[in-house]
């Protein structure tokens, strides 16, 4: 299976197909909300799909009528959410053809967004999120090495592969369907459910560290190896593995919460994101407790 | 093995062929006037997916409506030489029969990548049918879920599947009363993964593994699983 021929069709379609993203996301964040729904909810879920990155910068949105619809909610309620938006600044909407509502193209707005998330959290409850995230893998990354196939890995791996020098949006989000899909491996409904869960609602600050090169590149490296050791059926080494890499973007999201919430004071935080940006030492990060 | 269990397993396979026929006959039945209506319609340039939902729907849901295999989902996903714009899956799911999310595999930089996905990436290498999974659908049914699947071809170019879902919890029961006439059997697919289990050391998902003592099915990527006799 892995090394299907290609097809004159498929040739084109794999030149041309656009790059993988994390549609379960999109499905998370489009799931109906009924009566109880109103723009506020609408609201949120669509800050959902933007801040985890299933909608990217100058990226279009589903239609007012589509939106309604997957949400099941009135066209007036999606309209009043997108105004919110619009007037937070995340979308920009644009009339006539080839027009709708887009993630608002300049640079930093997302994360911007997602730095104040990560400021209003307690730390104690961020520890926690960490703490939940890291089970949820670990046993989803347990049974994958029991349940996983060296076909279905490969798939995996070669989604990953090509990735690691993509711009920081795509990059996450081929990064969460590599998770996403390493979950199911586990050949568990529930697990899978719930990883998808805790993944939408840790995304948003995982996404925080995409400025870093260095900790992009911890991540990305981190999944290589949890996919080798999916491969070798290596539990101990396959957690080991999951669970070092979260700790290490906890510790890390921790200090730059610290670091922001102290340069707020004074002002602005894109100056603290700023000094980030770029950054490619990672040392000081193993995850471990010092 | 004696002639009888030998004989009990072939019958077992026989029985697990036939269920499996009736997954792809409404598929197969489907094919040649969705071949035409296609051909028809693309004389006019490419599809947008909402003038392949359009196309497809009434068939579909005959489909679903008319099969006596337990079908939780049926339909067609083109590829992009056919349907330029829109969700390239015309395919419907569940107890009400909806459509797949078109914000799931729409165009867009996050559409899915078709050739992940073993129920597509298969038939568009082989050119045959194929019965992908047990998987964990968690773009979909968000069930475990077996996906029948056969190539569609316009003058001999590739141009999507046809698809039919099963899930593995809706044939347990058809199953599992064959399987537990043989002691610790397991229905498994090609890599060995279990689909249905009689054996209580196995669930769906597993993969049987150690010394093994296979009948496979000659048609079909699946095989009846037994652990190998301990001699004594």
């Amino acid at each position: 299976m892995q090394n299907a021929p290609k097809l004159t069709e498929g040739a084109e379609m794999e030149a041309s197909s656009p790059s993988p993203g994390s549609s379960r996301l999109r499905t998370a964040a489009f799931a109906p909300i009924g009566d109880e729904g109103r723009a506020e909810l609408v609201e949120t879920r669509l800050m959902q799909a933007i801040s985890t990155g299933a909608f990217i910068e100058g990226e279009r949105l589903p239609s007012e009528n589509e939106l309604s619809q997957l949400f099941g909610v009135a066209v007036v309620t999606v309209r009043e959410a997108l105004g919110t938006l619009r007037h937070r600044g995340l979308i920009d909407t644009k009339r006539g053809r080839g027009g709708g509502s887009f993630v608002r193209s300049s640079p930093g707005v997302v994360e911007e967004v997602n730095a104040k998330a990560l400021m209003a959290m307690p730390r104690v409850a961020l520890a926690d999120l960490g703490v939940l995230y890291e089970v949820i893998v670990s046993a989803c990354a347990e049974y994958a090495c029991l349940r996983a196939t060296p076909d279905e890995l490969d798939v995996v791996q070669r989604v990953l592969s090509d990735a690691r020098d993509l711009p920081a949006g795509a990059w996450r989000r081929r990064i969460t369907d590599v998770q996403l899909e390493l979950a199911a491996l586990s050949q568990s409904v529930r697990l899978t459910s719930e990883h998808v869960r805790v993944q939408t609602e840790f995304t948003p600050l995982l996404a925080l560290q995409d400025l870093h090169t260095g900790q992009r590149h911890l991540t990305h490296d981190a999944l290589i190896a949890q996919i080798d050791a999916t491969r070798d059926g290596d539990v101990a080494q396959a957690r080991e593995v999951v669970r070092r890499s979260i700790r290490s973007s906890v510790r890390w999201l921790g200090s730059l919460r610290a670091e922001l919430i102290e340069a707020s004071a004074s002002g602005d935080p894109r100056a603290t994101l700023e000094r980030y940006r770029g950054q490619t030492g990672s040392a000081s990060f193993t995850g471990e407790a010092a | 093995m004696s002639a009888k269990t030998g004989d009990a397993r072939e019958v077992l396979i026989a029985q697990f062929d036939e269920f499996v026929d009736g997954i792809f006959a409404p598929l197969e039945a489907w094919l040649p006037g969705l071949q035409s209506q296609l051909a028809e319609r693309l004389e006019h340039g490419a599809l947008t997916g909402a003038q392949l939902t359009a196309l497809i729907e009434r068939e579909a849901h005959a489909v679903l409506e008319s099969t006596d295999r337990p079908l939780y989902g049926a339909g067609f996903c083109a590829t992009d030489a056919i349907v330029n714009e829109g969700n390239p899956l015309a395919w419907w799911q569940g107890p009400d029969r909806s459509l797949l999310a078109s914000s799931t595999f729409g165009p867009g930089q996050a559409a899915i990548d078709l050739q992940r996905l073993e129920w597509f990436r298969v038939p568009a290498a082989t050119g045959a049918g194929h019965i992908a999974g047990p998987f964990v659908d968690y773009l979909c049914s968000n069930e475990i879920t077996l996906t029948a699947s056969i190539p569609v071809t316009l003058d001999g170019a590739f141009v999507g599947v046809l698809c039919a879902d099963v899930l593995v919890a809706s044939i347990e029961n058809l199953l599992l009363p064959l399987l537990s006439q043989l002691e610790g059997a397991a229905l498994v697919n090609s890599s060995g993964r279990v689909v249905v289990s009689a054996n209580p050391g196995y669930e769906t998902g597993d993969r049987f593994v150690g010394d093994l003592d296979t009948t496979r099915s000659t048609r079909y990527p699946f095989a009846l699983a037994l652990p190998v006799p301990v001699m004594s």
